[in-house]
């Protein structure tokens, strides 16, 4: 086929206008062509393709020719001398676009094209004189020597019309010549051209992605998105739900405007559920993508052009992208770098890199796979080799062996296009997988139970299950029994900030809340424990407010993070030293108060809640975490049940997600509850983990603090059915970040918080000053 | 798809008062801006592109050693000079005038290792050519660099091919904004 183009911009402005993105996709799918020169062609060869450009615009030559370039094709351009340089005013019924000019030709010809006549003034030759038809079939001498090369050697008929007359003169003088409208595949001196337009497709191999689901609600839209904004997008979206019990059918309702969805009555299992879905798709490559895994934007681009430009493989492999809560746990694998982290979710991103085909691999391919499932490959060879298949191992490393068997080869995408969640331990990627694991998830829930029952017991304390239960029930009428409490004023909060490393934090932290609240009074617990900077230290600092600090020193001095040294424990402190019955508690490594963030606290208490929090970090309601920079509570429930903000009699119920997590809990509790002393170095996982301490100890250090500062109260309040309300930051206060130590805190703190020049809440001492920049 | 893109011309106009937007009286976009600034990975950058900064609203809360600010209306670029000119940090920031399309030959090849665009990957301004905006980042950013990018999800289908880090949908004035933080 030979390919006809007018103008390449940045929008199409008529159909003689083809937008960039439309133009390379199109350039993209001529890698499953062999693009030759007109010399080149041979019109009985279904995979030759010629690109052609009539007329030559100067925006041809800026769009296209630096995708052709990419692509390494050769193109024709067939210009019309005397339009050169100049407008298409002539051409009334088109926008306005510039012919290139011939130093652009020269350019362009340095890229790889190759210059031809379009006749010089573009007028209907049918009829005209011999002579004049001559003049314009033939290119002025100067312009061919100022060329030179070989170029000239084809002709367009202009308006793609010619009479026996025109095509005797063409004959003479030219190799070739092309129309675009009548012409054929057998007349060399009128070949016939596809006009290309925004929305022209060709025949080329055709994509399928089949997404594959099974009570992966909460991330089938994260997949299906991945797919739909693909750089070359698929030609045909298959999402196959095998029988799911969760909201998936919901969720893909969404969609069904842009996927095709198949639901399964019945779960068909993994070999026959993928088995119905590949006889299902329409196109000649698969890709297959798991509900809980993402394409990056660029697989189908990459994946199809490997396909596309070797004839002989019948499997396009990528390196993966390894993100999710279980990230970590893959980091010392071989062959995986640590390329970022994720700044929400604090989880590392891993390149895990897969082996080139090369003889060694594949020697070994038999038993050593390094081709992952959601791997492109050909139909055709799909159906060669039978399909998918029941085996012992995985199916897809089965049916990609016996594609290799049959000998098919492999290429690698060296790119991480697959996006890889590692959600649990034990990754269960396959329904079979998922099956064996929900078996074994019950039993470890059943043992679970039994030690919790043992737990209960020698605490005393009623059986985990049934206080749940009416925790929920009391839990699900939160509105009708609120109790409003419209009386209530700033007056009636002890404001608390319990302080211990942080000086400069805490000062500006302390100046914003009294240049907001001039009048009031608050109380600084010193938790110091006798260890890092008193609470005495920040006075020199916060003169002006100094009568307005009582400080009130936690005479604890044991060290941990069950220790006073803990929020959690200075909250204790203060909670129980406190004369009011309401408490506002402002931590001070992590924000400036806004203008109206105490109001919106006691709102809430009138409003009938019994605590309120927001968050250090949005937590999107996942756990129902709460580890609060800024809260507020009610001391009756707490004094009443003698609670702590560092012990729980419970477990959060959602830890039951979470079996490591769980694990470790109910180590700690059983340690908290026989009195055993816990310090952080202490907390070494059993060796049955396998896994390295310093990984564990960063998971365990997360959900240690939510104990710390404030999870034990919140599970505890949250199952006796007190009403709570958890915010992200946002909406009161400028938050920062999380930071973890001082140093963090004065590398970002002035330029994290928006709008905010922290060095206005700092005496001239403590300014941040920039250092010079270099 | 838009026929035309909106021309410089009628981009100054519109900007010809500082803040045409609303984005200092909108309390969305202090919101949306915290969510961006808290997406930013940590760490030190040495240069900080920011395409499309407009009046500097985030601009001049980005992190980076340099940071500089581009737009493709001169007077955006004045009124985003005279944000930053009070403030004691004021040298870390500088303006330049230019069209998204010109980043590429604006800047030396790998010269930034942060880049946020805000708002420009829209049909209105790019017309059916990300491909010409993703190759003219790509040129200047560097190896490991970041590219946050926010925008109305429903008018930018647009995805750069790099790895996602991290992605967040939320509210903005009457849309659903998409933030989202790519790896090179």
């Amino acid at each position: 086929m030979i390919l006809l183009y007018h103008k390449v911009d940045l929008t199409s402005k008529s159909a003689f206008w083809v937008s960039v993105d439309t133009f390379y996709r199109q350039m993209h799918s001529l890698l499953a062509y062999d693009v030759v020169s007109l010399d080149d062609y041979d019109p009985a060869n279904p995979r030759h393709a010629v690109i052609t450009f009539d007329g030559v615009y100067e925006n041809a030559l800026e769009y296209a020719v630096p995708i052709l370039r990419e692509f390494g094709y050769p193109f024709e351009l067939f210009v019309i001398g005397e339009h050169m340089g100049k407008g298409n005013e002539f051409d009334a019924v088109e926008p306005f676009a510039r012919f290139a000019d011939l130093d652009g030709i020269e350019a362009a010809v340095r890229s790889g094209g190759r210059v031809q006549w379009h006749t010089w003034s573009h007028c209907r030759l049918a009829g005209l004189p011999r002579e004049r038809m001559e003049a314009e079939v033939l290119p002025p001498e100067a312009l061919r020597s100022r060329l030179g090369g070989d170029h000239f050697g084809w002709f367009a008929f202009p308006h793609g019309e010619y009479d026996p007359a025109l095509q005797e003169i063409v004959r003479e003088r030219y190799r070739g010549a092309l129309s675009c409208v009548t012409g054929s595949d057998d007349d060399r001196y009128a070949y016939n051209r596809i006009t290309v337009k925004e929305d022209t497709q060709w025949a080329r191999p055709r994509t399928s992605v089949i997404i594959a689901n099974y009570n992966y609600g909460q991330y089938l839209a994260e997949a299906i998105e991945s797919v739909l904004c693909q750089t070359v997008p698929a030609d045909e979206i298959l999402v196959i739900d095998d029988a799911s019990t969760d909201d998936s059918l919901m969720i893909l309702e969404n969609y069904r405007d842009r996927v095709r969805i198949e639901a399964n009555e019945t779960n068909l299992g993994i070999v026959e559920n993928f088995r119905k879905a590949v006889s299902l798709a329409s196109g000649d490559y698969i890709a297959f993508l798991g509900a809980d895994n993402r394409f990056r934007s660029d697989y189908i681009e990459r994946c199809r052009a490997a396909l596309d430009s070797d004839e002989n493989a019948a499997i396009a492999y990528t390196d993966v992208l390894i993100f999710g809560p279980r990230a970590r746990m893959m980091a010392d694998r071989d062959n995986v770098t640590v390329i970022g982290e994720s700044a929400a979710e604090r989880w590392p991103l891993l390149w895990r890199k897969y082996p080139d085909p090369t003889p060694e691999a594949l020697a070994r391919f038999k038993d050593h796979n390094f081709v992952h499932g959601s791997s492109m490959y050909r139909k055709r060879d799909y159906l060669a080799c039978g399909g998918y298949r029941e085996s012992s191992g995985p199916e897809d490393h089965h049916l990609f062996y016996r594609m290799y068997s049959l000998g098919r080869s492999l290429v690698h995408v060296p790119l991480p296009v697959l996006e890889y969640r590692q959600h649990s331990a034990a990754q269960a990627n396959t329904v079979l997988g998922l099956e064996i694991r929900n078996r074994a998830l019950r039993e470890r829930v059943k043992k679970l139970e039994l030690r919790n029952a043992e737990l209960e017991k020698s605490a005393g304390a009623a059986p985990l299950e049934a206080d749940a239960r009416a925790g929920r029930e009391r839990n699900s009428r939160p509105e009708r029994d609120r109790v409003r409490r419209p009386e209530l004023t700033l007056e009636d909060f002890d404001v608390t900030v319990v302080h211990y490393t942080q000086v400069r934090p805490a000062v500006a932290m302390l100046n914003s809340l009294f240049r907001h609240y001039p009048d009031l009074s608050i109380t600084l617990v010193d938790n110091s424990g006798g260890v890092c900077p008193a609470a005495e230290e920040l006075l020199p600092h916060l003169r002006a407010w100094e009568d307005r600090i009582e400080i009130r020193v936690n005479p604890a001095t044991e060290h941990g993070p069950y220790g006073p040294l803990s929020h959690g424990g200075g909250l204790d402190f203060a909670v129980a030293n406190s004369p009011k019955k309401y408490l506002i508690s402002l931590e001070t490594d992590s924000f400036v108060l806004r203008r109206g963030g105490l109001e919106f606290l006691v709102d809430l208490m009138r409003e009938g809640y019994d605590w309120a929090g927001l968050g250090q970090k949005p937590y999107e309601g996942r756990f129902g975490s709460f580890s609060p920079a800024i809260a507020v509570f009610r001391l009756d429930p707490i004094r009443e049940h003698g609670l702590s903000f560092r012990r729980s009699d419970r477990l959060p119920e959602q830890i039951y997600e979470d079996d490591l997590v769980l694990k470790h809990h109910l180590d700690v509790l059983r340690r908290l509850r026989e009195g055993e002393p816990i310090a952080f170095p202490e907390l070494k996982p059993p060796d049955t983990y396998r896994l390295p301490v310093p990984q564990i100890l960063n998971i365990e250090a997360k959900h240690l603090s939510y104990f710390d500062t404030g999870e034990a109260l919140h599970c505890e309040l949250r199952a006796k059915g007190y009403h709570y309300k958890l915010f992200p930051p946002i909406k009161a206060i400028r938050h920062s970040w999380g930071s973890r130590s001082e140093e963090i805190f004065l590398a970002n703190f002035a330029v994290t918080v928006p709008g905010v020049d922290v060095n206005e809440f700092l005496p001239d001492a403590l300014k941040i000053r920039r250092e010079p920049q270099a | 798809m838009a026929r035309n893109i909106q021309t410089k011309a009628e981009l100054e106009a519109f900007y010809s008062k500082a803040d045409p937007w609303d984005y200092k009286s909108i309390p969305d976009d202090e919101d949306r801006k915290a969510r961006m600034l808290g997406l930013i990975p940590r760490g030190r950058f040495a240069r900080t592109l920011d395409i499309g900064c407009g009046n500097a609203f985030v601009t001049k809360d980005l992190p980076g050693d340099r940071v500089v600010g581009m737009d493709i209306s001169t007077n955006a670029v004045r009124f985003a000079e005279q944000e930053v000119a009070s403030r004691p940090d004021s040298d870390r920031f500088s303006f330049v005038q230019g069209s998204v399309f010109d980043v590429g030959k604006a800047f030396e090849p790998a010269s930034f290792d942060l880049i946020i665009i805000t708002g420009v990957i829209y049909a209105q301004y790019i017309g059916n050519a990300f491909r010409l905006i993703a190759g003219a980042i790509d040129s200047v950013l560097k190896e490991g660099g970041y590219v946050v990018s926010c925008h109305i999800d429903e008018w930018s289908k647009w995805r750069f091919p790099y790895t996602v880090v991290d992605q967040s949908y939320y509210a903005y004035r009457q849309f659903t904004h998409r933030l989202e933080v790519f790896l090179k």
